[in-house]
C-alpha cells in the first residue's frame, strides 16, 4: 500500500513533510506502488491530490492535469469548461515561471471558483478541488518543487455510474447524446464497450443506477438502462442499418471461442474489430447462451436477441451451433481448441442446477424438474413443459425463480408457487420484477423452506415446506433463516422446480490439463488479466466468475479480449498505466462514486423519473409479448435531461525507472 | 399549484418548464447567449446563471427546472461576477476583428459585451490564429466561434440535415462538416441566421456591404409554395443578401438565388415583336397596337393562360383586363399538370385546399410524406414535420425516389423506383407477413415483429398528417392511389394533408376564383383547333421542359 507524504483529500490536509517515511499517512485510494514498474510520485483527482514522494513537481503536475482537463477531460461544451480551464492552466504556468506574486496565485483561486460555479458538468468544477488545495494550502510548497523532466502523466475519465457498470459504458456521455437527439450516435459510444445494448437495455439489473448522483439529489435515480436500449430501439425500429466501427487490419490469427452466451458474444465482437479471425462454438441451437434460454421472451425478446447476435456475426465472426465442448464424449475439447486456435476463450456459462438436498428429490419422481433453467430450456427450444392447467411450486429468490413462476403461468398452469426462505426484502430478484409476478398473480411464499417431495404413485402430488425466521446476520450482510420447529405444512402441486442456483460444469477437466478450478467450480484466472493457469486459454463469464449478470459477462469478456490481444502480439496479458489507475480508483470504496456525498448542495432537483409504458398484468399473463415498451423519443429526452454528468479526471504523475 | 418565487415573486408554472421559461414569461430578463427556442436548450454560455437558494453552485436557467418552493434570484452582484466571467473566458480568446467583421452592427458577443459593461480582459492570452474556410455557399471563421451550438443544434433538430457536427473535445472542440472536408448540404443557410458572431457567413454577401447600410424590406417568398416570407437587405436599391425573419427558415433559392433580378436581360418595358425581334416601346404605343390587333376579335375568341408563379396582384390585373374585354376564358398553366389531381382530390375532399394547419404537422403521432423533396419544395413544411419527429416523438414514413437528407429521422423509407409511387404507398401499407409455421409459436421471427410495420404504427396513432409532393404529382401515378391511402389512413385520423407542387401560386389563382370556372385547358385546345379562339394572351406562362402542353398551343 503506497504511503501519502502530503496532500489533500476529501477536505482533510495531509502533511507528513519532514516526517520519516514510515510515519507518512496511507493512501486513501488503494493504489500499488508502481505502475508497470514505474514508481509512483503523485494522484490528482476530483477529491484532491496525493504526494507520494517527497520531491515531486507538484505545480507541473497540476497545470498538466489542468491542460489535459481543457484538452480532453472536458467535452467543451460550455464556455468555463471550454475556455476557463485553458485559461487556468495557462496561469498555473505562469505561478510556475518563477516570477510568481501573490496576485498571480488569487487571480488563480478566482478562476477556479468561477469554473466551479458555472460549468455544464462536473469535469470542470472538480478539477478545480485539487488546484484549489494546493494553492491555499501549500502555497510553501510552491517555490521548493522541483522540477523534474522526466515524469510521465497518465489519466482516466471517469464518472460514477460508468465505474458502475461492469462493461464500464461511457453513461453521461451516451445520455448527452440522446438529449442531442443524435440516437445513432449515442449507439456508436455504448458500442464502444457494450455489444449487446439491446439486450442489457432489457435485463440488467443496473449497477450503475445504484452509483447515480441523480439518486442523492431526487428520490430516483436516472433510468439509465432504458436510456441503453433507447438508441438500440431506435435504430432497430427505425430500420437503420447498423453503424460499427471499422474492423483493424487482419492479424492473421485464430481465436477459438466456447460458447455463444453474452461473453462469448462480446469477446468475439471486440477480437473481430481488432483484426482477429474468431469462431465461437456453441452447443445449443440458436445463439444468446443463458440469455436466450434463460430469459423469458416477455422480458428479452428472441427477434432482438438475433437481431443484435447477427449484427455481431456481419463482422465475420463464425457461429457452430449444436456442438457441445467438454471431455471426449463430447463433439470438441481442449486438445482440439488448443491445436487449431492461438489462443482460447471459454465462456462457457453455469448451466448445472444446485439441488435442494431435500427427501425425495432424487428418487426419479415425474414431475420434479432438476433445475430452473432446465425448465426455461424447455420452454424455450419449444417443448411443452405440460404445466398446463396443473398446480406449480418453484423453489428459490433469484431472477431464474421468478422467470419460472411467470413462465409457468405462461404455459398455463392454474397454480403458481414460489417458496423463499427469507423475507421479501432479501430477494436477490429485481424488485420491480417480484412486483410484476405478484400482479400477475403468482402465489409467493416468504420465509419458507421446502423438506420432502410429497408423491404418490411415482408422481409429485405436494411439496412440504416449513416455515422459517430470520435470526443473526451471516457473511453476505444478510440474516440467516433459521426453520420454525413443527411448522411443517404441505402445498398440493404437480410440479416442483427448484430455481436456488447453478454452477459451471467443469467435470470434463483432467488433472493433466493444468487448469486450475476454484472451490466454486469456476475457472482460476488471474485478477484483471483473464489468464487461466494454461496462458493459451482465457476464461470470462459465469464460468469465470460464477452466475452473475449479463453486463458483467460482457465487461469480463471485454477485457479478456483486450488480455487475449496483448496476449497475441507481446507474449503476455498486461494492465497499462491508465488501466491499473483505473482498477485503484474502481476497486477503492467510495473512490469514485460516495454516498455521502451532498450533491443536493451543489445541484437543483430535476423533473419526476420517466417510466416507460407497460402491459398491465391481466393482459400480459397468458402470452409472451414483450412487457415493458422503448421509450418515446420524447420520453428519453426528459429523462436524459436528469443526468447531472457527473464526469471526472484522475491522473497519476510517474517517475521513469 | 406548483410556485416558484423568482426575486421574491412567487410565479406559477408548468412541470417540465424551466427557470428561463417562468423568466421570460413573465417578463424578468435573464440574458443568454446559446439559447434557441426551436431546440433544446444546450447550456453552453453559461449567462443565464441564477442563484438557487441552498444550492451553491450557480445554475443555468435554461436548462435548470422549475420547482415548486424554490427560490430563484436572477439579479445579485454574485451572479454578474460569474456571468462577466464566463463572457470574459469567451472574450479573453476572441479575437479583436471587429473593424473587419461582417457581423458588427447586429453581433449578440458584442451586443452582450456592451449589456455588461465590459471594458478589459482579466488576464491576456493567445487569440486563435485558424485559417478561415470556406464551405461552398458558406464562410467558417472558427477563430470568432463561441461554441454555442446554435448552428449545429439548428441544422439537427430543425432541418434535419444534421449537416455539421462538434469534433475534439474541450478547448480544440470546433464546428465541422457532419461528413467530408465540406458542406454537402440544402445550403438553407438556417446557421447563418442562426450565428451570433460572425463565424458563419453568407459566401455571397461577405465582404460586400456593412448592416447599417442595408435598407431591409420583407417579401413574400417566390420560390415558397407554402407562403413564406423573406428579407432582403437592399444597398442602393439593389439585393445584397437574404435573410429568414425571426425564427422562420428559408430555402438555398430565396437565400442565394436572387442576382437574376439585377439580369440585363429582365424586361423592364413593352416591347414589340416582329420578323422575331424584340424591339422596346413605349405603353401608349403598346395600347395602340394591341387596340389594333384586337378591332374585330370577338370577346368569346379570346382567351388567357396564366402562369402559376405570378402574384395574386398580378393575377387581378389580367383578370380585369379580360373583364374589360368581356372573355370569361381564363385557365392556368397549372390545369394541365394538376387539373386532373384536383379534380379527383376536391371530388373526395370537397376543397382544393390543404386541409388542416401547420401546427397539425407538428402535432402528429404520424408524418407521411409522399414524393416530396421538402427542402426544395417547402422547407417551413419541413420544419414542421422535423418538429414532429424530434420533438414530438412522431413516426416518420417516406416514399420518395431518393433517401432524403433527413433519412436519419425516418421510420422507414420506401423508394419509388422510377417512379412507381402506387407500389411504394403498397409497400407502406403492408403489415408483417404471416408467421411461418415455426417450431415454437412463441418466438416472433425478426421480418415478423409487427410493431416494425405501419398498420401497428396506425392502429396506436390519434393524429395522422399526409405530405403529397411535387414528385410525386410528376410521376404521372394514378391520384387514386394516394387518395386511396388516405382512405387506409382513415378520414378521423388524417387531420392535415398539405399538397406541395412547384407552381408556387396556383393556389392564389384558384382561391380568388380566376380560373377552374368551368373553363379547362381541353376545351381550350378544341376551340384553337377549331378556330373558336382566335388569340390568347400569355400571362407570364413560361411552359418548362416537361410541362405537358399540348403542341399546337
Amino acid at each position: 500500500m503506497a504511503q501519502v507524504c502530503y496532500g489533500y483529500f476529501k477536505d482533510t490536509k495531509l502533511d507528513n513533510r519532514g516526517k520519516d517515511k514510515q510515519e507518512w499517512t496511507d493512501s486513501p485510494i488503494k493504489t500499488p506502488e508502481e505502475y508497470r514498474g514505474k514508481p509512483l510520485k503523485a494522484l490528482i483527482n476530483w477529491d484532491g491530490f496525493l504526494v507520494y514522494e517527497e520531491n515531486v513537481d507538484m505545480l507541473a503536475a497540476l497545470a498538466n492535469y489542468m491542460n489535459e482537463i481543457s484538452s480532453f477531460g472536458c467535452c467543451g461544451r460550455c464556455f468555463p469548461g471550454r475556455v476557463g480551464t485553458k485559461l487556468l492552466a495557462e496561469q498555473l504556468l505562469k505561478i510556475r515561471s518563477g516570477k510568481c506574486e501573490d496576485a498571480d496565485i488569487s487571480k488563480a483561486i478566482e478562476m477556479a471558483d468561477s469554473i466551479f460555479n458555472s460549468a455544464k458538468c462536473t469535469v470542470a468544477p472538480t478539477s478545480t478541488v485539487p488546484v484549489k488545495a494546493y494553492l491555499e494550502n501549500f502555497k510553501d510548497q510552491i517555490a521548493s518543487d522541483v522540477a523534474s523532466e522526466d515524469d510521465q502523466y497518465f489519466k482516466h475519465l471517469t464518472a460514477p455510474c460508468t465505474a458502475g457498470c461492469p462493461a464500464n459504458v461511457p453513461i453521461p456521455e451516451f445520455i448527452e447524446e440522446i438529449k442531442d437527439h443524435r440516437y445513432i450516435d449515442a449507439l456508436a459510444t455504448i458500442r464502444k464497450t457494450m455489444p449487446l445494448p439491446g439486450i442489457c437495455g432489457r435485463v440488467c439489473p443496473h449497477p450503475c443506477e445504484d452509483n447515480c448522483r441523480r439518486g442523492l439529489v431526487d428520490e430516483d435515480p436516472v433510468s439509465i438502462m432504458v436510456l441503453k436500449r433507447t438508441p438500440f430501439d431506435y435504430e432497430y425500429y427505425n430500420n437503420k442499418t447498423p453503424q460499427l466501427p471499422e474492423k483493424m487490419e487482419d492479424k492473421g490469427k485464430k481465436v477459438g471461442i466456447i460458447g455463444a452466451g453474452p461473453a462469448g458474444l462480446t469477446g468475439a465482437y471486440y477480437l473481430a474489430l481488432m483484426g482477429y479471425q474468431c469462431k465461437i462454438y456453441e452447443m445449443c441451437d440458436e445463439p444468446g447462451g443463458m440469455v436466450a434460454m434463460g430469459i423469458p421472451d416477455y422480458r428479452e425478446p428472441r427477434h432482438i436477441l438475433r437481431h443484435e447476435v447477427d449484427i455481431i456475426t456481419s463482422l465475420g465472426v463464425e457461429i457452430q451451433y449444436n456442438t457441445k465442448f467438454g471431455g471426449p464424449k463430447d463433439d470438441i475439447d481442449l486438445a482440439y481448441m488448443k491445436k487449431n486456435y492461438d489462443a482460447v476463450l471459454i465462456t462457457l456459462g453455469a448451466w448445472r442446477s444446485k439441488a435442494m438436498g431435500i427427501e425425495g428429490e432424487k428418487d426419479g419422481y415425474e414431475g420434479v424438474f432438476p433445475g430452473g433453467i432446465d425448465f426455461l430450456y424447455e420452454q424455450a427450444i419449444g417443448n411443452d413443459v405440460a404445466v398446463k392447467g396443473k398446480k406449480v411450486v418453484v423453489v428459490g429468490g433469484g431472477n431464474t425463480a421468478i422467470d419460472c413462476v411467470r413462465v409457468a403461468l405462461r404455459e398455463g398452469a392454474t397454480d403458481v408457487n414460489l417458496i423463499y426462505r427469507r423475507s421479501r426484502a432479501e430477494m436477490p430478484a429485481e424488485d420491480y420484477e417480484i412486483a410484476d409476478a405478484i400482479e400477475e398473480g403468482i402465489n409467493f411464499h416468504f420465509l419458507c423452506n421446502p423438506t420432502k417431495v410429497i408423491a404418490k404413485n411415482g408422481k409429485v402430488v405436494g411439496c412440504e415446506a416449513i416455515r422459517m425466521e430470520l435470526g443473526e446476520p451471516d457473511d453476505s450482510g444478510r440474516r440467516r433463516p433459521q426453520p420454525v420447529e413443527g411448522s411443517e405444512f404441505v402445498i398440493d402441486c404437480d410440479f416442483i422446480i427448484p430455481a436456488i442456483g447453478q454452477d459451471p460444469d467443469l467435470s470434463f477437466l483432467k488433472e493433466e490439463d493444468g487448469i486450475d478450478v476454484t472451490k466454486w467450480s469456476t475457472f482460476k484466472v488471474r485478477d484483471d488479466l483473464y489468464d487461466t493457469t494454461d496462458p493459451q486459454i482465457f476464461s470470462a463469464g459465469d464460468c469465470e466468475w460464477g452466475p452473475m449478470t449479463v453486463v458483467k459477462a460482457i465487461g469480463a469478456a471485454r477485457w479478456s479480449a483486450t488480455m487475449i490481444d496483448r496476449y497475441l502480439t507481446d507474449g503476455e496479458p498486461y494492465l497499462t498505466e491508465e488501466e491499473t489507475l483505473q482498477r485503484a480508483l474502481e476497486t477503492t470504496r467510495g473512490g469514485i462514486f460516495d454516498k455521502k456525498e451532498k450533491v443536493c448542495e451543489l445541484e437543483t432537483p430535476s423533473i419526476h423519473r420517466v417510466h416507460q409504458e407497460k402491459m398491465d398484468g391481466d393482459s400480459r399473463k397468458d402470452n409472451y409479448e414483450e412487457v415493458e415498451k422503448p421509450y418515446t423519443l420524447n420520453q428519453a429526452y426528459d429523462e436524459s435531461t436528469r443526468c447531472l454528468r457527473c464526469v471526472r479526471m484522475a491522473m497519476v504523475a510517474l517517475g521513469n525507472k | 399549484m406548483a410556485e416558484i418565487i423568482i426575486n421574491n415573486t412567487p410565479y406559477s408554472f408548468d412541470e417540465g418548464e424551466s427557470i428561463l421559461d417562468v423568466a421570460e414569461r413573465n417578463g424578468i430578463h435573464i440574458p443568454t447567449l446559446c439559447y434557441l427556442k426551436d431546440v433544446t436548450p444546450t447550456g453552453a454560455c453559461r449567462l443565464c446563471l441564477v442563484q438557487v437558494e441552498g444550492v451553491e453552485r450557480l445554475q443555468a436557467a435554461c436548462a435548470a427546472y422549475a420547482k415548486d418552493g424554490m427560490k430563484v434570484e436572477t439579479d445579485n452582484e454574485h451572479i454578474w461576477k460569474n456571468r462577466r466571467d464566463m463572457l470574459d473566458f469567451i472574450l479573453i480568446k476572441h479575437p479583436l476583428d471587429c473593424p473587419v467583421c461582417d457581423k458588427v452592427g447586429e453581433c449578440e458577443l458584442q451586443d452582450t459585451a456592451i449589456e455588461f459593461g465590459m471594458k478589459e480582459e482579466m488576464v491576456s492570452s493567445d487569440k486563435p490564429t485558424e485559417p478561415v474556410v470556406n464551405w461552398n455557399k458558406i464562410v467558417y471563421n472558427s477563430n470568432l466561434c463561441v461554441l454555442c451550438e446554435k448552428c449545429i443544434k439548428s441544422c439537427h433538430e430543425m432541418t434535419g440535415c444534421s449537416a455539421l457536427t462538434m469534433e475534439d473535445r474541450g478547448f480544440y472542440n470546433h464546428v465541422t462538416p457532419a461528413k467530408g472536408d465540406t458542406l454537402n448540404c440544402d445550403f438553407c443557410g438556417t446557421c447563418i441566421d442562426r450565428c451570433p458572431v460572425g463565424s458563419l457567413l453568407d459566401a455571397q454577401f461577405h465582404h460586400s456591404a456593412r448592416v447599417w447600410d442595408l435598407e431591409e424590406k420583407v417579401t413574400s417568398s417566390v420560390f415558397s409554395p407554402a407562403g413564406g416570407s423573406v428579407e432582403y437587405g437592399l444597398k442602393n436599391g439593389k439585393i445584397a443578401r437574404a435573410k429568414a425573419i425571426g425564427s422562420a427558415q428559408i430555402t438555398a433559392q430565396d437565400r442565394f438565388a436572387f442576382k437574376y433580378l439585377d439580369s440585363a436581360d429582365r424586361a423592364t418595358q413593352p416591347m414589340v415583336s416582329a420578323d422575331g425581334n424584340l424591339t422596346e416601346t413605349n405603353w401608349e404605343e403598346a395600347e395602340t397596337l394591341l387596340k389594333d390587333k384586337l378591332s374585330g376579335i370577338k370577346p368569346d375568341e379570346i382567351a388567357l393562360v396564366a402562369g402559376s408563379t405570378i402574384t395574386n396582384e398580378s393575377l387581378a390585373a389580367y383578370k380585369k383586363l379580360m373583364d374589360g374585354v368581356g372573355s370569361k376564358k381564363i385557365v392556368s398553366e397549372t390545369d394541365v399538370a394538376l387539373g386532373h389531381f384536383y379534380d379527383k382530390y376536391s371530388a373526395k375532399f370537397g376543397t382544393m385546399e390543404n386541409i388542416g394547419t401547420l401546427d397539425d404537422i407538428t402535432n402528429s403521432d404520424i408524418v407521411f410524406v409522399i414524393g416530396c423533396d421538402l427542402r426544395r419544395e417547402a422547407v417551413g413544411v419541413k420544419h414542421k414535420v422535423m418538429n414532429a419527429v424530434i420533438h414530438n416523438s412522431a413516426k416518420l414514413y417516406v416514399a420518395g425516389l431518393k433517401k432524403y437528407e433527413y433519412d436519419l429521422f425516418t421510420t422507414k423509407t420506401v423508394l419509388a423506383d422510377y417512379g412507381d409511387f402506387a407500389a411504394a404507398l403498397e409497400e407502406l401499407r403492408k403489415d408483417a407477413p404471416v408467421p411461418a409455421l415455426q417450431d415454437n409459436p412463441n418466438i416472433i421471427d425478426v421480418i415478423n415483429d409487427k410493431e416494425r410495420y405501419v398498420p401497428a404504427e396506425l392502429k396506436k396513432a390519434k393524429k395522422v398528417s399526409l405530405i403529397i409532393g411535387e414528385e410525386f404529382i410528376q410521376s404521372g401515378t394514378d391520384t387514386d392511389a394516394v387518395l386511396a391511402f388516405c382512405d387506409f389512413i382513415g378520414q378521423e385520423k388524417l387531420k392535415s394533408l398539405f399538397v406541395i407542387n412547384e407552381q408556387v401560386n396556383y393556389m392564389g389563382s384558384v382561391v380568388n376564383g380566376y380560373v377552374r370556372n368551368g373553363y379547362t385547358f381541353e376545351k381550350l385546345t378544341q376551340e384553337l383547333n377549331s378556330g373558336t379562339v382566335k388569340v390568347v394572351i400569355n400571362a407570364g406562362f413560361n411552359a418548362k421542359p416537361n410541362c405537358k402542353i399540348p403542341a399546337d398551343l
